[in-house]
């Protein structure tokens, strides 16, 4: 008997939980229904300027020098090999929207907001890259890219690389 | 095992607490909270939605529950579950040396480490003692009207 009051209560809670999160999800869920959030769980309403890329677009953008390339991964693996004249910054290292600001104020990364930026992490599944673009997108950068297949697409593809020294 | 009444109250006070603020910040923000889950990289991407939509509820419900005394059992049961289950999710992203934030209270989520499997051990424990207790109450039994002892 204790048992079954036991399930029949969890199961109570659990369907209102699911009648409430359907309830007051109501239009996200039908923004995912209707194809959105299939690369990540970015809003696009709040985030409008950031966009996912695949690997040609980026070697395209590479190729005509037409973006900044920004490497979110950790400063070691930056120096192990990164996209050519890509700029170093880690995630790691701007967490907060203070620290973001007061790093695009330093030397190479003072960049005009106009400018096209598009940022990589390792590969595909990889989150930094998201996190970080969400954190310049509020610094007033416009136009941020997301390289969807990260770094380890790039050098699979045999496109041009470096190691800082 | 804490037999104290008001030791187990505390503990009611202080996971069902926990767990209703931890559930109103991702109510409020469930994409946040879905790119959190997703940067566990453990469930599959399509489900991480409606764990984000549907999760928060859960602890805000179980939470609450625990405060006001409702379903006592069913919730702290629902929250042991729950913490066991982030302890194994945490602790499987530090062997895979994925380096994210918990997710846990979102915008003032903390990094996922060590400390963040202590404290949940720690709320684990207070939630165990809160369902043993409640398992151990003593019932009154019902009259037995032809009982002959004397």
């Amino acid at each position: 008997m204790e048992a079954k009051r036991l399930v029949r209560e969890t199961g109570v809670i659990l369907a209102v939980s699911i009648l409430l999160g359907a309830a007051a999800n109501f239009s996200l869920m039908r923004r995912f229904f209707g194809g959105e959030f299939r690369e990540a769980y970015v809003d696009r309403e709040k985030y409008a300027g950031l966009r996912f890329i695949t690997l040609a677009e980026a070697g395209d953008l590479f190729a005509r020098g037409l973006a900044v390339f920004i490497d979110s991964r950790m400063r070691g693996d930056f120096v192990s090999g990164h996209i050519p004249g890509a700029l170093s910054l880690p995630l790691d290292e701007v967490k907060h929207p203070a620290n973001v600001r007061e790093k695009l104020k330093q030397g190479p990364l003072s960049l005009s907001p106009e400018r096209t930026l598009v940022v990589y992490c390792e590969g595909e599944g990889c989150q930094t890259s998201i996190a970080l673009a969400k954190l310049i997108h509020g610094q007033g950068f416009r136009d941020v890219r997301i390289i969807m297949g990260g770094f380890a697409e790039w050098s699979a593809a045999g496109l041009p690389a470096e190691e800082s020294p | 095992m804490i037999r104290s009444k008001r030791l187990i109250f505390l503990f009611r006070l202080i996971v069902g607490g926990v767990f209703v603020w931890a559930g109103v910040l991702k109510v409020a923000d469930p994409l946040e909270f879905a790119q959190s889950i997703k940067n566990y990289q453990f469930f599959p991407h399509e489900m991480v939605f409606f764990i984000a939509i549907i999760l928060p509820w859960v602890e805000v419900l179980s939470g609450g529950f625990l405060i006001l005394g409702i379903f006592k059992r069913s919730s702290a049961l629902i929250i042991s579950v729950l913490l066991a289950m982030f302890i194994g999710l945490v602790g499987l992203a530090l062997l895979r040396g994925i380096d994210t934030s918990c997710g846990c209270f979102g915008s003032f989520s903390r990094k996922a480490d060590l400390s963040l499997i202590l404290l949940d051990a720690l709320l684990l424990f207070f939630s165990v003692s809160i369902l043993r207790s409640q398992a151990l109450k003593p019932r009154t039994a019902p009259a037995d009207k032809t009982s002959t002892s004397p």
